[in-house]
């Protein structure tokens, strides 16, 4: 027993690498998502806190910056000169205008020209610089103070990179820990693809499931119930090949000395023919060996039987069928009865003709061996389709009822065939989905047995 | 009478031919369709014995060739005993009978016999009631067009009954043609399978007459 090997051209992807990439695609995803939106956060905290540090110093400024107003005939605009400052590399940008927008002071990093055109208070942009505007009533003054607005950018641009280096960082170690974890996990479905392969024709014991977790242990005690039935399949299947052979080769053997003594016979006595009783013999062991191989036959038919062979099967034409093949039976003609059901119509189920027809043999073949009794075939129409053979012998005890549809090949008796023809039947009736129901004795006595099968109804023929 | 075997296996087909020959028939053999084909048309034969797996196709495609003879000999099936749809099927495709292998010699006889028999009573017995139609010699019963398959009980019944169609016949000589059935018939079993026949083939087909018997509706 070879394990499957997946082709070598298409190789199967693994489950922990899968389960790697997918789980890892997803956190960058959340993670870039997230990342974004700190970003736009972070970004809109910077911009605040450089106007409100831009107002702050707007106001202090406005009692410094009046101190350099130049004199009258002066000129225009003086320089304001900044406190040396360490700690911040940035120079000060500062202008103050009169109420006619002119530049009267300015510091050494600000134009000479106004900012903007117009004075309004509050904060306003133009294209390099992000102004804040303050008017003094008192000394009435304008006193504009500016960012760069490249300043601002670069504030916001080393955020985010630092954001994001520390994203690319964490990665990888994310990506190891995703994969540990899911081989650490997984690691119970390799063991458990061990045991199975450990398993063959000489080993069927069950998987041991008790340390997986609850998915994996029921698929364990799933595979353990398919072992327990091929176990019991391989059992029978090795008694019958057991059986078999001897079975098919005493009648053989039988046949092929009858025939040699009769021909010695013949030759020894120089007589023309050969004896009667030595040929008859013969014939008897032919018999025998025509029966065990039909019943092998059967048995493989009964198992190979697949349902897409299905088709519509009128039980009236079945039954009938049969019941004139059973009629070229002395046995069977005086005591073999069959009725009809009312009306004309076929009674249609769906499944395989000849399956059935086998069952139905050998339901037949049973009440018509085990018993001296009448037997009687019929078919039913409601409340839904059913094949009944029902004989008056001595029926079944209750408590044997059950165990009649067992396989099992009888040791004691060492007959093949006996004790398989009910498990045949069985077969078949589990592949059509019928029911087998089995009474005894019948409704209206002290003795018999009657078998139904029970079949799902076929509303039409779907047949051409 | 003359046959024509159909039969590819040398071994079976050596074995039925000496057979039937050490019976008296005249029995050719044929191996394959083709040549069954052929044969059909040159020979007359009043029986052919059909195998259905042909090395060139399936035995029931020779029925048409023989059906469109003057005189078409009847078909005799020869299909394996699981096989029941094979049976079905050369039935409804117009084989007269068929064989289950692996079959008794004496039941292939039993089966030419008859074909003899149905053969050499020239002119065909249907009685015909309404929708019920009784072919005496083939011994087919149909209502409505549907074959009714008969217990061998009910058809001595019906035989009698059908074979004088317009006689009364009286209980006894009913009971009589049970009697070779089962032993233990009395007049019960005569109403029960009187009752049977009306129940699978209409209630008005067999009348009763008081005091005397029973006799099949006037056509």
């Amino acid at each position: 027993m070879s394990a499957p090997t997946p082709a070598a051209d298409a190789p199967q992807p693994s489950l922990v690498s899968s389960l790697t990439r997918s789980l890892l695609a997803a956190v960058v995803l959340v993670w870039a998502l997230g990342t974004v939106l700190v970003a736009w956060y972070v970004n809109y905290q910077i911009q605040h806190n450089f106007d409100f540090e831009l107002s702050e110093s707007a106001h202090r400024q406005l009692f410094v910056a009046p101190m350099y107003i130049p004199a009258a005939g002066e000129e225009i605009p003086a320089v304001m000169h900044e406190p040396p400052d360490t700690v911040h590399d940035a120079p000060l940008l500062l202008q103050l205008r009169d109420l006619q927008g002119r530049v009267l002071v300015r510091t050494a990093a600000a134009p000479e020209t106004g900012w903007t055109p117009s004075l309004a208070e509050g904060f306003s942009d133009t294209d390099n610089y992000r102004v804040f505007t303050l008017y003094d009533p008192a000394k009435q003054l304008w006193l504009q103070m500016a960012d760069t607005r490249e300043e601002r950018r670069e504030a916001s641009r080393n955020t985010l990179s630092g954001l994001v280096l520390l994203l690319l960082l964490i990665l990888p170690v994310l990506a190891f820990i995703i994969r540990w974890v899911a081989r650490r996990q997984l690691r119970s479905l390799g063991d458990i693809q061990a045991q199975i392969q450990a398993r063959n024709g000489r080993n069927l014991e069950p998987l041991r499931t008790t340390h997986y977790p609850l998915e994996l242990a029921q698929v364990g005690l799933g595979v353990n119930l398919l072992l327990d039935r091929l176990q019991e399949a391989l059992n029978v299947e090795r008694s019958l090949a057991a059986n078999a052979a001897h079975e098919l080769r005493t009648p053989l053997a039988s046949v092929r000395l009858r025939l040699h003594t009769a021909i010695d016979q013949a030759e020894a006595t120089a007589a023309a023919s050969v004896p009667l009783s030595e040929a008859k013999a013969a014939l008897q062991a032919l018999e025998t060996l025509s029966h065990r191989t039909e019943r092998l036959l059967q048995l493989s038919r009964a198992e190979a039987g697949d349902t897409a062979r299905f088709a519509p099967v009128d039980l009236v034409q079945l039954a009938g069928t049969l019941a004139q093949e059973f009629w070229q039976q002395p046995r069977a003609l005086k005591r073999l009865d069959w009725i009809a059901p009312e009306g004309h119509e076929p009674v249609w189920v769906l499944g395989d003709i000849d399956s059935l027809a086998i069952a139905l043999r050998n339901l037949l073949d049973n009440a018509l061996t085990h018993t001296q009794a009448a037997v009687e075939l019929s078919v039913e129409r409601s409340p839904q389709p059913a094949l009944v053979v029902r004989d008056h012998g001595p029926g079944v005890p209750t408590a044997q009822l059950p165990h009649i549809l067992e396989r099992h090949v009888r040791a004691d008796s060492q007959r093949l065939g006996y004790g398989l023809g009910m498990s045949i039947v069985g077969s078949i009736v589990q592949k059509h989905g019928a029911r087998l129901e089995l009474r005894s004795p019948l409704k209206d006595g002290s003795q018999g047995l009657e078998v139904r099968l029970k079949f799902a109804g076929l509303s039409a023929p779907t047949a051409d | 009478m003359r046959i024509l075997l159909v039969e590819d296996d040398a071994a079976l087909a050596s074995a039925v031919l000496g057979y039937l020959q050490g019976k008296q028939f005249l029995v050719d053999l044929a191996t394959n369709l083709g040549q069954a084909r052929s044969m059909v048309s040159l020979a007359g034969y009043s029986a052919v014995l059909l195998d259905l797996n042909l090395p060139d196709g399936d035995g029931l495609q020779l029925l048409p060739a023989i059906q469109a003879q003057a005189e078409p000999a009847s078909v005799i099936v020869v299909t394996a005993r699981d096989q029941v749809s094979d049976r079905i099927r050369g039935l409804d495709a117009g084989a007269d009978d068929y064989l289950i292998k692996p079959y008794d010699p004496e039941e292939l006889l039993a089966r030419l016999r008859a074909v003899e028999r149905r053969r050499s009573q020239q002119t065909s017995s249907v009685v015909v009631r309404g929708e019920v139609s009784i072919d005496l010699t083939r011994e087919v019963v149909k209502a409505k067009g549907f074959p009714v398959v008969m217990t061998p009980k009910e058809w001595a019944l019906l035989r009698v009954l059908a074979s004088r169609a317009q006689q009364v016949h009286s209980r006894e000589r009913l009971l009589d043609a049970l009697y070779q059935w089962d032993d233990s018939s009395d007049s019960n079993t005569l109403e029960v399978f009187i009752s049977r026949l009306r129940r699978k083939l209409g209630t008005s087909l067999i009348q009763t007459v008081r005091g005397i018997g029973y006799r099949l509706a006037p056509p």
